[in-house]
Order: C-alpha cells, then sequence, then structure tokens
C-alpha cells in the first residue's frame, strides 16, 4: 500500500491574500519553525512569489523586534 | 508620491507626557523634512520579542507619511537613529496609499472628563446644601432605610421564582400580614 503525501497548497493564494504585513505576526508565526527558523517552501507549500513577500516580512518583522531570531536563547 | 511607514519603539517606562513629547518631536521633525502624515498613532505597549537595551517590553509608534523626495528619509533615519528616547525603528515603503484612521478614544475621555467634573460639581453643591440645613441630612437619613426594604422586597420575589415551595412558605406570611391589618382596622373602628 502506497503512502499518498497530503497535497500541498499556498496559503496564500487560498486565502486571496496578495500583500503580506509584517505587523500580522500571528499570520507569520504559521510560517517559523519552534526554534524561530523560516520554514521552506517545500514543506509549506508557498508559491515562490509570496514566499519571497512572506521572507522580507518575517525579517522585518525580526528587526523590530515583533519575532524572535532565534528562540533557543529565550527558552533557558 | 510615494508612502512609506515608519514603526518605532519608545522606552516602556515612560508616562504619556513624555511619549507625546517624544511623538511630538519625530512629527515636527517629519514635517520639516516635507512629510504629509497621514497616520501618527500609538499602537501599543508590546513585549519585545528579544531584549533591546535590556527592556522587555516597549511601547510601539506606527508613523504613516507620504513624500517625493528620498534624500530627506536618510535625513528621516538619521535622526530617528540620533534620539535617545528612540529603542528601535524601521522604516518601510507602502505599495498602497493607507487609510486615514480616526481615533475615537482621545474624544470619549474627554467627555468622560466632563461628566466627571460635572457631577464633582453636583457633589459639592449636595454637600454645601447639607452643610447649611441639618435637617435634611436627617431627612435623607430616614429616606434611606425604605430603599433597603425595596431590595429585601426584590430579593425575595427572585427567590421566589426559583422554587415553588418557597412561594408556600411566603403564602403564609403574606395572610398574617392581612390578618394583621385588619384586625387593626376593626380596632380603629371600634374606637
Amino acid at each position: 500500500m502506497a503512502f499518498q503525501s497530503r497535497k500541498k497548497f499556498c496559503f496564500f493564494k487560498e486565502n486571496s491574500i496578495t500583500e503580506v504585513d509584517y505587523k500580522d505576526v500571528k499570520l507569520l508565526k504559521r510560517f517559523i519553525t519552534d526554534q524561530g527558523k523560516i520554514m521552506p517552501r517545500r514543506i509549506t507549500g508557498t508559491s515562490a512569489k509570496m514566499h519571497r513577500k512572506l521572507v522580507r516580512a518575517i525579517k522585518q518583522a525580526r528587526n523590530i523586534a515583533l519575532m524572535p531570531y532565534t528562540n533557543i536563547s529565550t527558552e533557558s | 508620491m510615494r508612502y512609506y511607514e515608519s514603526l518605532y519603539i519608545v522606552n516602556p517606562n515612560y508616562e504619556q507626557e513624555r511619549l507625546d513629547e517624544v511623538i511630538k518631536a519625530v512629527a515636527d521633525k517629519s514635517i520639516e523634512l516635507g512629510f504629509s502624515i497621514i497616520n501618527h498613532r500609538v499602537w501599543g505597549k508590546k513585549r519585545l520579542a528579544y531584549s533591546i537595551e535590556k527592556h522587555k517590553y516597549g511601547s510601539f509608534i506606527l508613523l504613516q507619511f507620504e513624500t517625493e523626495s528620498i534624500t530627506n528619509l536618510a535625513d528621516f533615519e538619521r535622526f530617528m537613529i540620533l534620539q535617545k528616547t528612540i529603542l528601535r525603528n524601521q522604516t518601510v515603503t507602502l505599495s498602497v496609499k493607507p487609510e486615514v484612521q480616526i481615533e475615537e478614544k482621545p474624544v470619549k475621555s474627554v467627555e468622560q472628563k466632563e461628566t466627571t467634573e460635572d457631577s464633582a460639581v453636583v457633589n459639592e453643591t449636595k454637600e454645601d446644601s447639607n452643610e447649611e440645613t441639618n435637617v435634611e441630612s436627617e431627612e435623607d437619613s430616614k429616606e434611606v432605610p425604605p430603599v433597603e426594604n425595596e431590595i429585601v422586597v426584590e430579593t425575595k420575589d427572585a427567590s421566589a421564582e426559583d422554587g415553588e415551595s418557597e412561594e408556600k412558605a411566603e403564602l403564609p406570611i403574606e395572610e398574617e400580614v392581612t390578618e394583621e391589618v385588619t384586625e387593626e382596622v376593626t380596632e380603629e373602628v371600634q374606637e
């Protein structure tokens, strides 16, 4: 019996989101790991265009201290 | 015209007056540089994802403006960095013109202040009237107990609605009261 993986889809295309706001931390947290790393699009399934916007938004949020660069130091 | 958005973090320990001073300084500088401000509001006090200058919290302030010249943006960036009160700032471009957000909270607070002032005036007038005539205060003290009785009656009614047994218990009391009243009336008639 062959293993069938769940079909991936672009979250932004499904919800018809065209721009990613760096202030929307609740949305951005969906696309980072527990460590705070940006998840690759081969896992999240986002389109290349939206992934570029997402990465920029996450980095802007990190710069203004809305999101962590890493969660390793804060957990300890 | 290009639209920009500047988000900056101010020291969280500052009081509202000092925070307003910082906001005013940034607004004055941005007007001096020829920016036309669209929105300038306090986003709120939030917990930082990592500590900046040993601060775990920060007051976030959002400034949205439009300008044509890019050279003035560098001056604005330098001004923001040199401010000791501002912990961190970031200016980004906006693709769409932001909507003008009208702040309703200050208006409400002003109204509340006015109402509180009016109530204070009313209280003062009441105090004056009480000082002038002690008789009135005695009358007020007499008037207070009936209100308490009313409340007791209401609570009894509310408790009666909960159970039928309580209603049955109350019914004899009411009958006794009516009997007493009728007896008093008959005595008066006899006299």
